[in-house]
């Protein structure tokens, strides 16, 4: 009987088990006080509150499940992506960032013409000079007077 | 859901919309905690929709919630600390209402109190059946246990609950 004492407490005994567990009790103080005790304790876990859902609890998980999508696009393309073309993708890159610093150190190079005429004139400071400046304009000058010189 | 799998936002807030307070309320009466509950309730969506393009509709939504959401709890409470109990002040002169509120407070901490000292799934079993109205195969499915096991957390949470709270089934 406590068995189904249990099922017929917790609302799981077909309808005619129940029937046949009321009959029961009926007749058993026993197990009558043990279901009164279950009510009460139903009562009592009932008079818990609980407080309500914190209002930004949906926009933060919402915030987030949006940085998850991002991250999960760029990853899910490499993923799904071929051999080939992942090693298209990492060569184009890495041209790219070999001709990004050639060029960057292109420009920051001195014109080796224009170091020197900046040495043979006593003008270290104009060596530096950027591409378009005076500085560089005189310094070109004077590179192609010692070129014309004999 | 299944839209939700397919990338569709919409459907995936909807999804939100709909389950965030039973997640909310099955978290909190388990860790007691608002700042953990809240945390357990986020991860536990974000992990369906990471795994919502392979979810496939076999049993309610609510008790693959329920698992994924007890789970977090159950991790949860192996690193937690343990939570200071709040302090009630005491009113300077307590009229008959106060009094009142006060053994209802009591009276709540003391219920709180007992489900924190039941075993973690008998907590949970507990807290599904009573305030979730989950039955065994729910609870099973939610817990990973069959229903018989159900029924046995059922039986044992509740057994313990009665000599804990002995006090108060009295009054």
């Amino acid at each position: 009987m406590q068995g189904r004492l249990n099922a017929y407490l917790d609302g799981e005994l077909p309808l005619t088990e129940q029937k046949s567990v009321e009959e029961h009790l009926r007749s058993c103080p026993v197990c009558r006080e043990r279901v009164q005790q279950a009510v009460r304790l139903a009562a009592l876990l009932a008079s818990i509150p609980v407080p309500e859902v914190p209002p930004d609890l949906a926009e933060r998980i919402r915030a987030m499940a949006r940085q998850r999508r991002r991250r999960v696009i760029w990853g899910g393309w490499w993923r799904e992506a071929s051999t080939p073309m992942r090693a298209a993708a990492s060569l184009v890159l890495a041209v790219a960032l070999t001709l990004g610093t050639l060029m960057s150190w292109k420009i920051t190079q001195p014109d080796p013409p224009l170091v020197a005429a900046a040495f043979d004139y006593g003008l270290d400071s104009f060596a530096g000079a950027p591409d378009g400046s005076l500085e560089q304009a005189y310094l070109t000058l004077l590179s192609s007077s010692a070129d014309e010189r004999p | 859901m299944c839209a939700a799998g397919g990338g569709d936002a919409r459907a995936f807030d909807e999804v939100v919309h709909r389950h965030q307070k039973p997640a909310w309320n099955l978290a909190f009466r388990f860790l007691g905690d608002v700042e953990e509950a809240r945390d357990v309730v986020q991860e536990a969506f974000l992990r369906i929709l990471d795994a919502a393009p392979r979810y496939r509709p076999t049993a309610l939504f609510r008790t693959y919630l329920f698992r994924i959401v007890s789970r977090l709890c159950l991790d949860s409470i192996r690193r937690k600390r343990p939570v200071p109990m709040v302090q009630v002040p005491e009113p300077a002169d307590p009229n008959p209402t106060q009094i009142e509120n006060l053994v209802k407070q009591e009276q709540a901490e003391a219920v709180r109190r007992a489900l924190t000292q039941l075993p973690a799934k008998q907590r949970l079993a507990i807290i599904m059946r009573y305030y979730e109205n989950c039955g065994y195969k729910q609870i099973g499915e939610a817990l990973e246990v069959t229903e018989k096991a159900a029924e046995r957390l059922l039986a044992r949470g509740r057994n313990t609950l009665e000599i804990l709270l002995m006090k108060w089934m009295r009054e």
